[in-house]
């Protein structure tokens, strides 16, 4: 009864705080701080390009030109592809790759969390893997599947797999002994521990891996689409610079940007919403 | 009367894991006997092995010799048999407060209405009955123990297993705490062995206290405890209450100093 009067106090009192200085707080909030630093690049971006012109616009078109570009890319499309196609593509092998690491890399990872011996058997082959970057792997890859969709989806693959098997290996790792001791000194038999206690225990460093896989597995498709792809937009960039087409490639790394945005935003969305008690003691 | 539970000759070494190879004697020759429906309070030096008789108790542990028995029957591994109540509360964050007292039914798979009833009557006796759908990050330090207590009561243990439950709270908590324990105590009566290293709370727990020694642990004395239940706050400053608390103080004193060996 007590800790419920102590509550109502606090939250009160946060309140009084709150409205007293509704002002500085608001300023002194990271999330507007952030609207502020990107308004300011904005003006400086146009100011720059348009009405001052310090940048010469083959390197940097104004945003005017970008956002004509933009409308020219929508309507007419590039090499005579539609760009939603070309951003459809890159998200496609994006997901196929990513969700085919998923599908193997969290079993997996559970699996040496909870055994020894395949933990034992496979850690040393994954930490030698770790070290290479899965763009050195590209040209391998493409001896091995040739420049079809299947080397571009396995490069995707490659990139966020380690991320993810090493998380939730750790995830497993790391249940805090006195959790299980609970479990099996309430009933619970082998599986139910696993299930219902070791597999959520370990979901916020899965979710670790999750989110950093998602994020190298997005940067390693504009790599992988320049092995003579014929859509995507990391093909649209390269095609574009080779072509000169500086304001297209700019269009093509403002997509990239915005998607991955995007889809680690969702992740997060989801990982406050069932992983609610990660990171609160 | 049913036998409580019963500890013969436990001992249990420890294999060293060092270069010397010797064996480290963690518990010799524990004898003691817990009646049906007390509370009995282990009480001994940080180190002396007290934690040990109760993971053996609760099968986490292996014993290295003699035999310990519940109910007549000598156990094996861990059982909701015997129910316990760790020094950190270990609730799952994931659940709310109903979902982690209901866990236990939940994997037995124990009648459903029989196990919400109890839920119920838990959370009314831990004064939780308002915060069931809170998650357990939401809850004080207190609130976490008296689910943790409640998590392990459902399942109608013999024995409750409390390894020094109040150790991490604050003082006026863990006073509070203590009575909470002692009033679910007087409507269930169940037998309980509970570790402490904190004079005062062995002595206005207990029915009986047992004092070990420090390490090897064995068993130094035990003394019935005669104060009347119920306990209060008050009990704490009778006379009788501070001799016996005296008394006992010094006996502990005794295996804390530090011996010609230790220096």
């Amino acid at each position: 009864m007590l800790d419920d009067r102590v509550a109502l106090q606090s939250t009160q009192t946060s309140r009084r705080r709150g409205a007293g200085r509704s002002l500085g707080s608001r300023a002194g909030d990271p999330r507007y701080l952030g609207l502020v630093s990107v308004a300011v690049l904005f003006v400086a971006w146009y100011l720059f390009t348009g009405p001052y012109h310090v940048v010469p616009a083959k390197f940097l078109p104004s945003p005017a030109a970008l956002v004509k570009e933009f409308v020219d890319l929508s309507r007419h499309g590039y090499a005579g592809t539609p760009l939603w196609v070309h951003v459809g593509a890159s998200l496609g092998r994006m997901l196929a790759g990513y969700a085919l690491s998923i599908v193997v890399a969290v079993p997996l990872g559970l699996f040496m969390g909870i055994n020894p011996v395949a933990r034992g058997l496979l850690s040393p082959v994954f930490n030698i893997l770790r070290p290479i970057p899965t763009i050195a792997l590209i040209p391998l890859m493409v001896l091995w599947f040739g420049i079809g969709e299947e080397s571009k989806v396995i490069v995707i693959f490659l990139a966020s797999f380690l991320f993810i098997v090493l998380n939730t290996t750790a995830g497993v790792m790391t249940v805090p002994e006195g959790l299980v001791r609970a479990a099996i000194n309430l009933g619970a038999n082998r599986v139910q521990l696993f299930w219902r206690v070791m597999f959520p225990a370990a979901l916020p460093s899965i979710m670790t891996g999750l989110k950093t896989g998602l994020a190298v597995s997005w940067a390693v498709v504009v790599a992988a689409e320049l092995l003579g792809a014929q859509q995507g937009i990391g093909y649209m960039i390269e095609d574009a610079a080779t072509f000169y087409r500086l304001q297209a490639v700019y269009v093509g790394v403002i997509f990239i940007g915005a998607i991955g945005l995007v889809m680690t935003s969702t992740l997060n969305l989801i990982e406050a919403r069932v992983l609610h008690w990660a990171g609160k003691s | 009367m049913t036998p409580g539970l019963q500890i013969r000759s436990l001992s249990k070494v420890f294999a060293s894991t060092g270069r010397s190879r010797a064996e480290v004697a963690a518990l010799t020759d524990i004898d003691f006997d817990v009646q049906a429906g007390e509370i009995y309070c282990l009480l001994g030096p940080s180190g002396c092995g007290k934690s040990t008789i109760l993971n053996i108790v609760a099968g986490f542990e292996r014993m290295s010799s003699g035999e310990v028995a519940v109910g007549g029957q000598p156990v094996s591994g861990p059982s909701p048999e015997r129910a316990f109540v760790f020094q950190q509360p270990q609730l799952f964050p994931w659940l709310d407060v109903w979902e982690n007292i209901m866990f236990g039914p939940s994997v037995r798979s124990a009648s459903r209405s029989g196990a919400r009833e109890r839920a119920e009557s838990l959370l009314a006796a831990t004064g939780l009955t308002e915060f069931r759908h809170h998650h357990v990050y939401q809850l004080s330090g207190g609130m976490r123990q008296r689910v943790a207590i409640a998590r392990a009561l459902i399942n109608q243990p013999s024995v409750l297993l409390m390894d020094e439950p109040f150790g991490a709270l604050d003082a006026q908590t863990r006073i509070a705490m203590q009575e909470l324990l002692l009033s679910i105590w007087d409507r269930l009566h169940t037998t309980i062995l509970f570790i402490t290293h904190d004079v005062e709370e062995a002595l206005f727990l207990g029915d009986h206290v047992g004092v070990m020694t420090a390490r090897p642990g064995r068993m130094k004395f035990e003394v019935p405890i005669p104060f009347e239940r119920p306990r209060t706050v008050e009990t704490l400053t009778l006379p009788a209450f501070v001799e016996l608390k005296k008394q006992v103080m010094v006996a502990l004193r005794e295996e804390v100093r530090p011996g010609p060996c230790d220096v």
